[in-house]
């Protein structure tokens, strides 16, 4: 969660509405008549009518001043989904209470948000508006700002203060939906059924089955046996896990290179990817080439290997220089085996064979990704990829 | 009836009902005061059902939903009548456009609104109230405007809470299929209505406004203002505009005292004693009378008044605030006035009229006290001149001591002067230089000695080659050529009466016949204005009454032309007599007379023109001034007695200023008063003065009889003219609508007659010798010419009804007429001198409160310091130990205030909370009370039931009843159960058994 308060000595920025300048237009009329006919009751309504313009652009003032903003967001999200976020605001005012606050990002490109409001902020009270967000862009998002702004009381004046308070967000690409059950593609069940002698971990109970000699005897059931009128044991299993390999080729060529929509497509897809794929409890491994060198995150299913696989994918950028022949080679046949390997191409040319078939002698089985075949595995549900600018 | 429910997001987050509750409210203030201030009746019924049956919707969570078409046409046909009524110039364009706007706002009030429809709303209403503002400025307006601005603040402020809550009611992301849902909003957005925060934000900002609107109207510079249509004080006006003031109001300022005596004996103002002049309205147009003073030529001697008997001593104390509301800081005075005197000293002058100014700049804070000595004349008969004083005076003359001017003046009174001619409508004496008889190409010839000389009607072409467009260098310069040919010193203007010789009057001669050149329009246009003359004495009618024919020819020129000394655009080509007539109808005196001297030519009867010099009716005394506007032409027509002298001229002096009389008033003036037209137009001119005043007694005795005393003017229409409104369409009103009827209905007959307005003495209120004249009393009435009398008070006015009389409606009318006039008096009526009498005040107390700060904290330093050095305690300290326990005292009543606020706060939201079930529930603190007297151990955490079973085991008290009250206890509090008397009562009555129950 990122979170920002504001600072002290900001400048609030005064504009008038269209109510406003209706209204010293009023003012501009009624100053013309009163002058004409020497009305008192007109200056005296001349007079009102500025004076609400100055009224309300002190108490809008006195408002802003009082009111502190903090934001609290998730540090990741998804692209194209909408990001809830709330701003908590807190008039540390002993007295007077502010009224329709609207809080807003001053958002970077590619963020569509939603505004936050605040109808009524007791004095010396705090209150937690909801806004919303959305980006149109995967990567790393620096939020730097929230502009706190208010109409109150009269409509003429809108008054609006920056406060710096910076903030980070990694935006994953956006998940699609996997066609013809690339996961279960090949699958063979391998899981052997076997009494664990493991305690704890991932054993689970599988059955009961008559007992044996060479059984513990802390493996029998009692009860069953009691019932039975012969030792029963439990049988334990410990499946052995689902390895999936994804290999990103994030090489761009200048000659055969395909076009950023196909490209982040196919992000998009290795994101889809590697989430279904820890959903379903896959040992999960990627290699790409990000920031200049080649990574390989191995196979693991510790709880934030979501977050680190997806971080990856989130920093891809332009690769130049190593090619996919040089990332398939940080693979080892020992770290591939008995594993399912995705290679996501995102070169216009098809993978030669002398690429696949090494990998396809170590490994259960090799997949391969372009942007040709993309839509037989991947459905893009997401909306087209535009830089919206903040409401 | 097509109407919908709100939608959920109405109802859930944005709570539309409590922006249309106040929105409905604001509009019903604006439509009901601008439909009360043009007092359209339907306008306001239609507004208010509409508004009403809005309301009612909305309470229900509903609205109208007519359809567009619907709308769309409403509008175009109230479009429609505005423009109707636009080119109608039925109403004002104001009051018009504000019914577009009244009829703009019901439509919107049927049509489904969003917010965009609600700022229109809001903009609309806002330019009806500037309209009413415009229309009335009366105190209901005022409370109206501040009222709407209060609920127009609050309205805005929750109008921009919903603007912001549809915002995010209708927010969604390009991501999101729909926006969210108004429960989810609402729970982001705010956790209730802030109806109370609201109210306290908007009394700083009321606040503001208010202030800020406080000094904008005493920080801008401009003159008084009372309203197109609203209402006026009872006063004296500097002009009389009929139909501008809807009401009049009256005061009882006081605004000067009066003391009356003739020789030594103190007098009543009775008769024409209790008119006090202050102005002169003499012309009549576009239902406005103005005129006002003439010049003001005469000067008073220093030696005192005249010691003659039978002179009328007033002593007047005058308000300064009067002199201040006049134009021309004219005193008030009886007339005719002999002498008047200032008694702080100070110079006063007289104008022709008989009007006295005082000529100090700078007016005294105090009361302006004077002594008038008036001649009274008896029975309404004119000032007569002794013979003993008229010798005396024709000896002056002779000697050259006097000069004409001054005896004539004398004279005008009664007494002829040889060599000069009285006005028949008198005060003026007009001295002939020249008579002409021939006319060619637009230049008389003259028939005197001085045949060479012609006298030229001014042509347009002759000031467009670039010379001064006044004319009175025309005049100066034919003065200056009667000067030079009298052999008269040089043209010194300011020259006293003394030095000029008495030569003037003898350079009239007889005239001889000369041939004349008559367009033919103007005889056409002579029998036009002549017709029922010429109709009923035939071809005799030249020789039978060529004054009647000449003096009609006269009235209708003067009423068809206007005084003007600028001739623009002058045809060269045309006769310039004929260009005047048909076509600019505006000229000076020689235009008039040259057109009444040919068109009676072209009558037959036998006229002539004559130019010389005329001059005001001046009392002996008085130093003589001769001006260039002095010079003039006139006509004179041949009777059977003689030339009489015909002078209607349009001309800025009051006998020939123009009067606008309407057809219709003219057919009903003849039509009351045939009889005595026609014994008139027999009777011989020296009997006419005395006709003229039968006119004019006549003509006030119908209108009195006919015709009501009203101040509430609120069906006067300002289109109409004032007379016509008044005598056909109100048939109702106050002084000026009844001086301004006599006054034109007496022009229209050819009586000379002019409107005075001033102030009629009540001889009823008097204090000690002094008869109190209050503003309430300011009053205008009509003065009529004769020859004989002079000019004659008549007086239309009935006895109106004084709101001071009667019982205590009486007594609240009159404090609600009190309250509108210290509105209009202190706050309307706030000027340039109000402000800086204001400002001089606040600079004063200021200045006196700095004073008195640095003067007490002196007195406390040298108090301190001889307390610090010797131990004394002096005046000072002691004020100082005074003021701080003052202080002290004053922060405990505030602390101990502010929590005594908060125990009512608490209370007040107990009550709120609990309702009325909490007074219900009473019996259970009976109950407690009862088992913690017996010494039942209960602590906080036990329940009401734990506690009822501890009762029945530890106590010995019957279960039963224990629980019995305990459920209904429960029942009550938790049940919403709504009990009956008979309950309460039983449950009473069981926890009186309780108590039985113990002391057994």
């Amino acid at each position: 969660m990122a979170r920002g308060s504001k600072r002290s000595g900001e400048t609030i920025r005064y504009r008038m509405t269209a109510v406003g300048w209706v209204v010293i237009a009023f003012a501009g009329l009624v100053c013309i008549a009163a002058v004409n006919m020497s009305a008192g009751l007109l200056f005296w309504l001349f007079g009102a009518l500025v004076g609400s313009i100055v009224a309300s652009a002190f108490m809008g003032k006195r408002m802003l001043s009082a009111v502190k903003v903090s934001r609290d967001m998730p540090s990741r999200a998804w692209q194209h989904q909408v990001v809830h976020v709330g701003y908590t605001l807190r008039n540390v005012r002993r007295r007077g209470a502010c009224l329709g606050l609207n809080v807003e990002e001053v958002a970077p490109i590619g963020i569509e948000c939603a505004s936050g409001y605040c109808v009524h902020l007791p004095a010396a009270t705090a209150f937690r508006s909801g806004g919303r967000f959305t980006a149109h862009r995967r990567g790393r998002i620096k939020l730097q700002a929230i502009r706190l702004g208010t109409i109150f009381p009269m409509g003429l004046l809108d008054m609006q203060v920056v406060s710096a308070i910076e903030g980070q967000l990694v935006v994953w690409p956006a998940r699609g939906k996997l066609r013809n059950n690339i996961l279960q593609f090949g699958a063979v069940n391998t899981s052997r059924s076997a009494p664990s002698r493991v305690r704890g971990g991932q054993d689970e109970f599988f059955g009961l089955r008559d007992y044996r000699n060479e059984d513990s005897p802390r493996w029998i059931h009692w009860r069953r046996s009691a019932q039975k009128g012969e030792l029963v044991v439990r049988e334990m299993v410990h499946p052995l896990p689902e390895m999936l390999w994804v290999v990103v080729d994030t090489y761009i060529d200048e000659v055969e290179n395909i076009s950023d929509t196909e490209r982040e497509r196919l992000i998009r897809f290795a994101a889809t990817l590697v989430d279904a794929a820890i959903s379903k409890s896959f040992l999960t491994g990627m290699v790409l080439s990000v920031g200049g060198r080649i990574v390989v995150f191995p196979p693991s299913d510790a709880r934030d290997q979501q977050r680190i696989l997806l971080d990856a994918l989130a920093d891809i950028d332009a690769n130049c220089s190593h090619r996919l022949e040089e990332v398939v080679t940080h693979l080892t046949c020992k770290q591939i085996a008995n594993s399912r390997l995705v290679i996501v191409n995102m070169s216009a040319k098809p993978l030669g064979a002398d690429v696949t078939k090494p990998l396809d002698r170590c490994c259960r089985n090799v997949t391969v990704v372009n942007s040709g075949n993309c839509s037989q595995f991947f459905h893009d549900v997401a909306v087209s990829p535009r830089e919206a600018p903040c409401r | 009836m097509p109407v919908r429910a709100f939608s959920e997001a109405d109802i859930l987050v944005s709570e539309r009902r409590r922006l249309e509750r106040p929105l409905v409210f604001l509009l019903a203030i604006s439509l009901a005061s601008f439909t009360l201030a043009i007092g359209n009746w339907f306008y306001l019924i239609a507004a208010c059902v509409v508004c009403g049956i809005r309301l009612s919707l909305v309470s229900n969570n509903k609205e109208f939903c007519v359809r567009r078409r619907w709308i769309n046409a409403a509008v175009i046909l109230a479009s429609a009548l505005t423009v109707f009524e636009l080119l109608g110039q039925s109403h004002y364009p104001i009051e018009t456009l504000g019914k577009f706007i009244v009829l703009i706002i019901m439509c919107k009030l049927f049509e489904r609104s969003v917010n965009r429809d609600y700022v229109w709303l809001l903009v609309l209403s806002m330019l009806l109230m500037i309209a009413t503002a415009l229309i009335n400025a009366s105190i209901p307006v005022a409370v109206a405007l501040t009222a709407y601005l209060i609920a127009g603040c609050y309205t805005t402020a929750v109008l921009t809470l919903k603007t912001g809550l549809d915002r995010m009611v209708s927010t969604h992301l390009s991501v999101e299929d729909a926006p969210m849902s108004p429960h989810v909003v609402a729970w982001n957005v705010r956790r209730k209505w802030p109806e109370r925060p609201i109210r306290r934000q908007l009394a700083p900002l009321i606040i503001v406004m208010a202030i800020t609107g406080l000094v904008a109207f005493l920080g801008t510079p401009r003159s008084a203002f009372l309203g197109r249509q609203g209402s006026r004080r009872a006063s004296m006006p500097g002009s009389i505009t009929l139909g501008k003031a809807k009401t009049v109001r009256l005061s009882d300022e006081v605004a000067m005292k009066v003391r009356l005596d003739m020789d030594g004996k103190t007098m009543a103002p009775a008769g024409d004693l209790g008119y006090f002049r202050m102005s002169v309205f003499t012309r009549y147009s576009r239902s406005q009378w103005s005129g006002g003073p003439d010049d003001f030529l005469t000067a008073f001697s220093p030696a005192g008044p005249p010691s003659e008997k039978g002179l009328v001593r007033q002593q007047v104390q005058i308000a300064p605030w009067l002199l201040n509301d006049t134009i021309f800081r004219t005193l008030a005075t009886v007339s005719p006035v002999a002498h008047v005197r200032m008694n702080s000293g100070g110079d006063v002058e007289m104008d022709g009229g008989g009007l006295v100014r005082i000529t100090e700049r700078q007016l005294p804070d105090d009361w302006i006290k004077y002594t008038v000595w008036s001649r009274h004349r008896q029975g309404g008969a004119g000032g007569k001149v002794s013979s003993r004083r008229a010798k005396s005076m024709m000896e002056m003359l002779r000697s050259g001591e006097m000069s004409l001017a001054g005896v004539a003046a004398v004279f005008a009174l009664g007494e002829p002067v040889p060599g000069a001619t009285t006005a028949p409508e008198g005060g003026s004496v007009y001295m002939p230089r020249r008579i002409f008889d021939g006319y060619a190409n637009g230049k008389w010839l003259s028939v005197a000695e001085f045949e060479d000389k012609v006298i030229s009607v001014p042509r347009g072409r002759w000031w467009r080659r670039g010379r001064p467009s006044r004319h009175g260098r025309y005049f100066r310069s034919s003065l200056l050529e009667i000067l030079r040919e009298a052999s008269l010193p040089g043209p010194d203007y300011a020259r006293p009466w003394r030095e000029i010789p008495r030569t003037w009057c003898e350079n009239t001669q007889e005239p001889r016949a000369l041939p004349c050149d008559i367009p033919p329009a103007l005889e056409r246009l002579a029998r036009i204005y002549c017709a029922d003359l010429l109709a009923f004495h035939g071809v005799e009618a030249p020789l039978a009454i060529p004054d009647v024919l000449a003096r009609r020819l006269a009235s209708s020129v003067a009423r068809q032309t206007r005084y003007a000394m600028e001739f623009p655009g002058v045809d060269p080509l045309v006769d310039p007599v004929e260009d005047f007539l048909l076509n600019h109808k505006a000229g000076c005196s020689e235009h008039s007379a040259s057109a009444v001297a040919l068109m009676g030519k072209s009558l037959g009867i036998s006229v002539r023109v004559v130019g010389g010099l005329r001059v005001r009716h001046r009392r002996e005394d008085a130093v003589t001034m001769l001006r260039d506007s002095h010079a003039l032409a006139w006509t004179e027509v041949q009777t059977p007695d003689g030339w009489e002298l015909i002078d209607f001229s349009p001309s800025r002096f009051f006998q020939g200023d123009t009067v606008e009389v309407s057809p219709l008033v003219a057919e009903l003036a003849r039509d009351w008063c045939r009889d005595l037209l026609m014994l008139r137009s027999s009777a011989p001119p020296r009997l006419r003065g005395q006709y003229n005043l039968r006119l004019a007694y006549r003509l006030a005795t119908l209108l009195q009889d006919k015709y009501d005393y009203s101040l509430d003017l609120t069906s006067a229409n300002s289109s109409r003219d004032g007379v016509e409104d008044f005598l056909f369409f109100m048939k109702k009103g106050h002084c000026e609508y009844f001086a301004s009827a006599l006054a034109v209905m007496c022009r229209a007959l050819d009586v000379p007659s002019r409107v005075v307005g001033g102030f009629r003495v009540d001889p009823i209120e008097k204090e000690d010798d002094w008869y109190v004249v209050r503003r309430r009393d300011a009053h205008a009435w009509v003065e009529v010419f004769s020859p004989d009398d002079g000019w004659v008070i008549v007086d239309a006015t009935p006895a109106g009804v004084d709101p001071r009389d009667g019982g205590w409606r009486s007594r609240l009318a009159g404090l609600w007429e009190d309250m509108h006039t210290t509105w209009y008096g202190k706050v309307m009526s706030y000027d340039d001198e109000a402000r800086r009498i204001v400002s001089e005040t606040c600079g004063k107390a200021v200045k006196t409160a700095g004073a008195w700060s640095i003067g007490v904290l002196r007195g406390v330093w040298v108090g301190l310091v001889a307390l610090i050095a010797s131990g004394e305690v002096d005046e000072a300290v002691l004020r100082l130990m005074v003021a701080l326990a003052v202080v002290g005292g004053g922060l405990e009543i505030l602390v101990l205030l502010r929590l005594y606020h908060r125990v009512q706060h608490r209370q007040l939201y107990l009550r709120r909370v609990m309702g009325s079930r909490w007074r219900q529930a009473k019996f259970i603190l009976r109950f407690l009370k009862l088992l913690e007297g017996k010494g039942l151990d209960m602590s906080q955490h036990q329940t009401l039931g734990r506690i009822a079973s501890h009762a029945a085991d530890d106590l010995g008290l019957p279960n039963d009843e224990i629980q019995r009250v305990v459920r209904f206890y429960h029942r009550l509090r938790w049940g919403q159960h709504v009990p009956t008397a008979q309950e309460l009562r039983d449950i009473e009555a069981v926890v009186d058994g309780l108590r039985t129950h113990t002391s057994s």
